[in-house]
């Protein structure tokens, strides 16, 4: 939010790759905002290992999900800059991939809450249905 | 023994008196608020990107503005409901979440007018943009308070069913 009220693109940024992953770095704001997506997608693999290891084929799916919704919004943010840049100067463009971008993190949260729902599921199966282990390991 | 841990274990769990039947229509509910949540952040995203992206304002009886109120008003009185529902009928936690989620609610309505009241553009100043942000992250604060008390209504219900009770 703080990147959509208060950063503007580089009037001196080029429309290529290079410049435009590093100005990723260069604005705090900016560099603030792609940290905490990338943070929150890998937050999402331990959580992927976990669930395959119970075998929630739900939370793992919804997981899965919601990295890849997160690289789509990377993309679109990376694009939105690219239309942003004074030499292509596309304003239609420029509005459709921030629109994509904030849609699909908000899907990516979306996934991210309902895997919620199966965990919570499970866990009270489990506290409630499945056998106790006794101090000594049987059950 | 096994009884005896599981009956230790229920004690624990924030149940309420409410019943499954009423915990199942408040879960609906939380299921409906959260569309209403969806289409407040469409909505947002619209009016941010295609009508203040630039020079452009948008004003109080703007039609896309006006269904974005209305869309506040109503998450405000469907999370307002949620969180009567749990101080009634003794679900601390969901009360107190809805609790949470109701006054970021009304702050970020003030911020929002702030916006408006204030130029209600990108370029109309320090104060329409900080009134803007509040407004953003307080409905986005507002939406996790919210799917936390979802979740212990939901938890609720699964323990009601898990352990046969109604």
């Amino acid at each position: 939010m703080l990147v959509n009220y208060y950063y503007v693109i580089p009037s001196t940024l080029q429309p290529d790759f290079l410049s435009i992953f590093l100005a990723l770095f260069e604005a705090p704001s900016l560099f603030a905002h792609v940290a905490f997506a990338v943070l929150s997608t890998s937050m999402s693999i331990p959580v992927i290992v976990l669930a395959r290891r119970i075998r929630l084929t739900q939370v793992v799916l919804l997981h899965a999900g919601a990295i890849t919704a997160r690289m789509v919004g990377f993309v679109c943010g990376m694009l939105f800059m690219y239309f942003g840049t004074s030499s292509i100067s596309n304003g239609d463009l420029d509005n459709l991939s921030t629109f994509i971008m904030a849609s699909v993190f908000l899907t990516a949260v979306i996934l991210t809450f309902m895997s919620r729902i199966f965990i919570v599921s499970e866990d009270v199966r489990i506290k409630y249905q499945a056998p106790v282990p006794t101090l000594t390991g049987s059950r | 023994m096994e009884d005896s841990l599981r009956v230790a274990s229920l004690r624990k769990e924030e149940i309420g008196n409410l019943g499954l039947a009423g915990l199942r229509l408040t879960l609906r509910l939380c299921y409906a608020n959260f569309i209403l949540y969806l289409l407040l952040y469409v909505t947002g995203m619209y009016i941010n990107i295609y009508i203040t992206g630039g020079v452009n304002t948008v004003g109080i009886s703007d039609i896309s503005n006006m269904i974005h109120m209305i869309t506040a008003i109503l998450n405000f009185v469907f999370t307002f409901t949620v969180m009567v529902v749990g101080f009634l009928y003794g679900m601390r936690k969901v009360a107190v979440f809805s609790l949470g989620a109701v006054v970021c609610l009304v702050i970020a309505t003030v911020g929002g007018l702030v916006f408006l009241e204030t130029g209600g553009g990108r370029i109309s100043g320090g104060e329409t943009l900080a009134g803007g942000w509040i407004m953003s992250i307080l409905f986005m604060l507002a939406l996790f308070l919210s799917y936390y008390a979802t979740l212990k209504v939901m938890r609720a219900i699964k323990v009601l069913e898990v352990t046969n009770r109604t």
